[in-house]
């Protein structure tokens, strides 16, 4: 039986069990544990593609059999771009890029001031708030 | 054998447009009707690609309304496609399906977009935004990612692992540039030279402003039939011998090994089987040069040179109009424009007339195989299709 998953969880790195157990990995739970500070993604049982954002089956080989696990909050950068023209509200100047967490790959907002490269490693830094979504916030270690 | 041949073709001049949309569709679509030499009773279905209507002009349901416009009968099978960018090569996708399987004689497949700031009142950094809605709005958004960007992670990366160069990008420019200048169709006529592309001000690391293809507004249209049915209209048919339209995952993060653009290896292995073709009998292709990064990026995807080798090869001047692979003839998105509905079929325009002998100054001698190379979205969707002169 799956139970509902709770913040605490997260919080607790103990609870691997409980991630394990968990339903349906929604936006909303990763969000909050986001927010905790803790990135989680989806591991499948099938292929072993692990995912950081959360789907309804495996991005690699469409098995549903995924099951959520903390990633990484330290990671090294895959590519990175400063982006100058962008929509309003995200300013100018920033930088994103994906990192590598583990196993897995996510888009990350960099700390606005920072630059990072190829190869650098970078922290998991908080949430990045645009238009009510959050989004990873890495920092240079 | 081919799948659909096209007996017409139109295209408007692409800059900046503020009639209605169907006006501007109706100078692309009038002339491919007259030039196929048909009545436009003849029209069995209509094939329509816009993308940013409903943003940018609060216009949604367009087929109808475009139909109307420019007199196709209400018996008329007609439908809107949206793909991103790869929207008119997706109408066409089923265009040539219809044809293929005798569900339809005659096809009409074309697009139309306004997405200028100029034209549609709306500013850069809007427009920035608007384009960012082909983009995951939790995971690609939301941490700021734009339609330069993206193409700008891949190409990073790519000049991390291959030592592609801001030189080698900037040559894109300059060519795809001096290409365009001899098509009076295209946006942007004025030849560029590397120092004033690597002066530009910077977009999204590594493109600057004279890397990226600009907001454009323009329509594009063909007329396409079943290979036995073409000899009958009197006209040249150039014949489509494949076309392939392959998915990527989303978000960009799980794409694999993210330079490659794995649809595109996907499409194009697909596209040489059906048409029988390789790399190596492909005389010039129009590629989706979005920013210079893409054409690196797709000139590998697509076999036409190795992983690596692009950006020397451009450098070489390999992919000029008199190299051995002429790429963009037209001046691609890059000079030519980027009216994003209606540029899959604008690329076909393009190759008809490059195999017809048609193509001015900016002819590629001896054309007889083409591609073309159409990318949607966060690198999330390709289309490729082949094309060849009848002996
Ligand atoms: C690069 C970009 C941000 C520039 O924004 P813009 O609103 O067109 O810029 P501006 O109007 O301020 O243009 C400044 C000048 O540069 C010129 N220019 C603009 N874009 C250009 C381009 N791509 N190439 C060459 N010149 C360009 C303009 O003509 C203008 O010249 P002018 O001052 O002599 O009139 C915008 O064109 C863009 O985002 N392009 C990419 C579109 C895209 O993502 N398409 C989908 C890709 S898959
Ligand atoms: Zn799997």
């Amino acid at each position: 039986m799956s139970k509902e998953f709770t913040r605490e969880d997260v919080n607790d790195e103990q609870s691997t069990e409980a991630l394990a157990e968990m339903d349906r990995l929604t936006h909303e739970k990763w969000e909050a544990a986001l927010e905790d500070g803790s990135l989680v993604g989806l591991e499948c049982e099938e292929c072993e593609y692990v995912t950081a954002t959360p789907n309804a089956a495996c991005v690699h080989c469409g098995d549903r059999s995924v099951s959520p696990v903390r990633l990484p909050k330290q990671g090294s950068v895959y590519s990175k771009t400063t982006i100058e023209v962008a929509p309003e509200a995200q300013g100018s100047g920033y930088q994103i890029a994906l990192v590598d967490v583990g196993d897995a790959r996510v888009l990350g907002r960099i700390t606005d001031g920072e630059r990072v490269d190829i190869d650098d490693e970078v922290e998991l830094s908080g949430p990045y708030e645009y238009d009510d979504d959050l989004a990873p916030l890495f920092e240079p270690i | 054998m081919a799948r659909a041949s096209v007996v017409g073709t139109g295209m408007t001049d692409f800059g900046v447009y503020t009639k209605p949309i169907a006006e501007l569709f109706a100078d692309a679509a009038l002339p491919a009707i007259d030039d196929a030499g048909i009545a436009n009773d003849e029209i069995d279905a209509f094939y329509f690609g816009n993308v940013l209507g409903g943003a940018t002009t609060n216009e949604t349901h367009l087929a109808p309304q475009v139909a109307s416009y420019i007199g196709l009968t209400p018996e008329t099978s007609v439908q809107r496609y949206e793909d991103a960018c790869a929207t008119g090569s997706l109408a066409l996708k089923h265009g040539v399906r219809a044809v293929e399987t005798g569900d339809h004689d005659v096809v009409l497949v074309g697009g139309a977009e306004q997405c200028t700031p100029k034209g549609t009142g709306i500013e850069t950094s809007e427009m920035t935004r608007i384009f960012g809605s082909g983009a995951h709005k939790q995971y690609e958004q939301a941490p700021g990612m734009t339609t330069a960007s993206v193409f700008a992670l891949h190409t990073q990366r790519h000049m991390h692992e291959y030592g592609t160069t801001e030189k080698h990008l900037a040559e894109v420019a300059v060519k795809n540039h001096y290409h365009g200048s001899m098509n009076s169709r295209a946006q942007f006529s004025e030849e560029k030279t590397v120092e004033e592309v690597l002066d530009s001000p910077i977009i999204a690391s590594p493109f600057r402003l004279l890397d990226c293809c600009p907001f454009s507004d323009g329509a594009s249209a063909v007329v396409i039939v079943s290979e036995d049915a073409a000899e009958s209209y009197g006209v040249d048919p150039i014949d489509i011998t494949g076309i392939s339209h392959q998915a990527n995952p989303v978000p960009v993060a799980d794409q694999p090994n993210p330079p490659s653009t794995d649809m595109v290896r996907r499409a194009a292995q697909n596209v040489y089987e059906q048409a029988d073709i390789g790399p190596n009998d492909v005389d010039v292709a129009e590629i989706h040069d979005c920013f210079t990064g893409a054409e690196i990026l797709a000139l590998e995807a697509l076999g036409l040179f190795e992983d690596g080798q692009a950006g020397p090869a451009t450098t070489e001047g390999r992919t000029r109009l008199d190299g051995e692979m002429p790429i963009n003839p037209s001046g691609g998105l890059k000079a030519k424009g980027h009216p994003i509905g209606a540029t899959g079929t604008a690329q076909i325009v393009e190759l008809t007339e490059q195999l017809k002998g048609e193509s001015g100054d900016r002819q590629v001698e001896d054309a007889k195989q083409a591609i073309a190379h159409n990318v949607g979205g966060m690198t999330a969707t390709a289309v490729v299709t082949a094309m060849e002169a009848r002996a």
